[in-house]
């Protein structure tokens, strides 16, 4: 019997499979976006553990639509993923996608506390696909394996007239 | 200007005026009904109804608007000692901090839009104590009003029909009373966490009564419990005006509903008959008329209206020979402490407020002198928007994924509200500057009483004690209403009484001074209701109006 919570994780990866299923190679169809690396990007800021995460979530299809409609999102990623290709490659011979998670991790790290200008565009483009990844991902149904709380549905919850549950003790 | 004839015109399409509106109709009258605002569609316009809520725009936040008609200046200089009740920006100034710092401005969010205020309330619908229509008898302070509790209970019950309010009989500090017309909503965890603590000081969390019926009514849903009720329900079930009593209304045909129409000058006679309501709407002024008016538009706004149409036989405004129009204004005296629970209590979800603590509602419950106070626990959206909470916490990754798993769900308000000593002192006086319409705005003069201060510190420090009994944190922040006044429930300016001389209505809500006046919003009250709110009570004063009107027959 599978709980609530893992229902809607399985939920959520089936959706992200079935979107990618359709939409095979989507990054190929944006040349000049780095659809792999942008999704390790999306990875590393909410990974999956126990729930889902980014990915699962389908927070890259997400992207994937602001990318092809919006020139701001799109102008970020061709800042951005170069420059974390560019710097994996000259710590670890690898670009970003081929990462181990702890060194994007580290990678990633190092950007948000950098200081100075000369990391100030990507470090600002970073913060913006962090917030706007957090935007995607806790306004899906996969926030609620996370924190619990699921955003409105259209018709009503259907099980509002359940009862709180009590604090612990 | 062209204008056509009705039995009643009502000016705010508020609480009060829904209200009448609804009784009128019902007895056979031909209403209009005017509102300075739009008419709101749940099905379509609150951000509510979308996944990313937080992206879009929050339209009652947007139609919240106080600029045009406030003079906002900031108050009076702090003394000393009145340090340990005023915040400066989130905390508490520790003495000797709070230098030469002014009061705020005051701040009056209303709502312009058909149902007024209840598009963003809480739903919460009190009946005031009996004792909160005695103050000068029972306290020694304010004025009685001019009936008793049991004069308005019949309304109170009918207005709690309509609306479908939901809650528990047997409230020990509350006048004896019937089942309410749903059950009460059962207590949210982040609730039930402080009614620990509350049963711990020997203090009782009761149920709130709630204008959010547990029950499908009229077609509607029941509530489902989002806690985005002051973002305007996506389900149309809280019981806001607009679809309770004006839905009503409409569907007996005999109300003419006019939105974006903002009345601007009353008419008289130069004696004693009010003759039109002269109002902008299509950027048009229009005039109506009847033989009854009734103005609803609130405790800032009816005053100013009536100072503002002076005009012959009526030198100092309308109703004002005795110059007791705007006078007696209250505030809303509150502090709020913010806490964090030790673990998620879901503070987002449920009614915001769905229980409260009424064991100081009655001025001497602890011994102190003050005015009546409630305490209650605030959650809701509003204060717990998950992408936001997400972007503002530090980090990413699964470190960030965990705070998020403990951390979000944990927030929420203690507040506690008092009651405003009403005093002469405290009034609305007409400005130089005008409004966009010609009309004088007007500047906003309340200070604090020595009860008032005593409220504020006994509340603060009862706000403590409910805290650590909760074995909640208190994030050191607070907001006290002394230094930032946010006057959500606003109240008095017009007051009702049995003398002319001493009340601007008389206890039918009929302006002195005028045969075919009547007000039905916020400015009657005498008092405040011993923390308790009052758009229950504005509703049962306006059915209480209507029938009068409706039995003179004239």
């Amino acid at each position: 019997m599978l709980s609530r919570r893992e229902f809607i994780g399985r939920l959520a990866a089936l959706a992200a499979a079935v979107t990618a299923a359709l939409l095979p190679g989507c990054g190929s169809r944006r040349p000049g976006i780095d659809m792999d690396t942008l999704g390790a990007v999306l990875d590393t800021l909410i990974p999956a553990d126990r729930d889902p995460g980014a990915l699962q979530a389908g927070v890259l299809d997400m992207f994937a639509s602001d990318i092809k409609n919006k020139q701001t999102p799109a102008r970020r990623c061709h800042r951005l993923l170069p420059w974390l290709n560019e710097k994996a490659d000259e710590l670890h011979g690898q670009p970003f996608h081929g990462l181990e998670p702890a060194d994007r991790t580290e990678l990633l790290k190092d950007l948000f506390e950098s200081r100075g200008g000369e990391t100030s565009r990507v470090r600002g483009d970073l913060y913006a696909i962090r917030n706007q990844c957090f935007h995607a991902f806790y306004t899906s149904p996969a926030a609620e394996a996370v924190i619990g709380y699921h955003p409105p549905i259209q018709g009503g919850y259907p099980d509002y007239a359940r009862a709180p549950a009590p604090p612990p003790e | 200007m062209t204008g056509d004839e009705y039995d009643v015109v009502i000016a705010g399409a508020g609480a009060g005026g829904g209200f009448a509106a609804y009784a009128l109709t019902q007895a056979g009258l031909r209403v209009v009904l005017l509102d300075r605002g739009p008419r709101f569609d749940f099905k379509r316009d609150f951000p509510l109804r979308h996944r990313d809520w937080e992206s879009q725009p929050d339209v009652l936040a947007a139609a919240t608007r106080e600029e045009d008609t406030i003079i906002r200046e900031r108050g009076a200089r702090i003394a000393p000692e009145d340090h340990d009740i005023c915040s400066k920006g989130v905390e508490l100034f520790d003495a000797g901090e709070c230098g030469d710092s002014r009061r705020g401005a005051f701040h009056y969010p209303r709502v312009h839009g058909v149902g007024g205020n209840t598009l963003h309330y809480q739903g919460e619908a009190h009946r005031f104590p009996p004792h909160a229509f005695q103050p000068e008898s029972l306290f020694g302070w304010g004025a009685d009003w001019p009936f008793d509790y049991q004069a308005l209970a019949p309304y109170y019950k009918e207005a709690e029909q309509i609306l479908g309010v939901a809650g528990e009989p047997g409230n020990p500090f509350k006048a004896e009373r019937g089942a309410f017309p749903n059950p009460a909503h059962q207590l949210t965890t982040r609730s039930q966490l402080v009614r620990r603590g509350a049963e711990r000081l020997g203090w009782s969390l009761l149920p709130n009564t709630l204008a959010l019926p547990t029950r499908s009514l009229d077609g509607r849903s029941p509530c489902q419990h989002t806690g985005g009720c002051g973002l305007g329900c996506p389900f149309g079930a809280k019981s806001s005006t607009d679809l309770t009593a004006i839905a009503r209304a409409e569907r007996t045909g005999r109300l003419t509903l006019i939105s974006k129409a903002r009345l601007v000058n009353i008419e008289t006679d130069g004696n004693a008959r009010i003759t039109g309501f002269v109002y902008r709407h299509d950027k048009a002024l229009k005039r109506a008329r009847g033989r009854r008016y009734i103005l609803a538009l609130g405790a800032i706004e009816t005053p100013r209206i009536l100072m503002a149409s002076a005009a012959t036989g009526h030198p100092e405004g309308i109703g004002n020979a005795n110059g007791l129009v705007g006078r007696y204004l209250m505030d809303t005296v509150f502090m709020a402490l913010p806490v964090e629970a030790p673990f998620p209590v879901a503070s987002y979800m449920g009614p915001p407020l769905d229980a409260r603590i009424w064991d100081f509602n009655r001025p001497t419950a602890s011994g102190d002198v003050h005015t009546g106070y409630t305490i209650v626990p605030v959650g809701g959206l509003r204060d717990n928007p998950p992408v936001r909470y997400a972007s503002r916490t530090p980090g990413f990754g699964l470190e960030h994924k965990e705070k998020m798993r403990a951390g979000y769900g944990t927030r929420f308000i203690i507040h506690a509200i008092a009651e405003q000593e009403p005093r002469y002192e405290n009034h609305l006086a007409l400005a130089e500057e005008h409004d966009g319409e010609g009309v004088p705005r007007v500047k906003v003069n309340i200070d604090y009483s020595p009860l008032d201060k005593a409220a504020l510190r006994a509340m603060r420090e009862r706000c403590r004690e409910l805290i650590d009994a909760a074995g909640l944190t208190h994030t050191g922040q607070y907001h006290s209403s002394y230094t930032h006044p946010a006057s959500s429930h606003v109240a008095g300016g017009c007051r009702m009484g049995k003398e002319p001389q001493t009340a601007v209505t008389d206890p039918h809500g009929r302006l002195y001074g005028t045969d075919n006046l009547f007000i039905v919003d916020a400015s009657v009250l005498v008092s405040q209701g011993a923390g308790d709110s009052p758009s229950l009570t504005i509703q049962a004063l306006a059915l209480r109006t209507a029938r009068h009107i409706t039995a003179a027959g004239d």
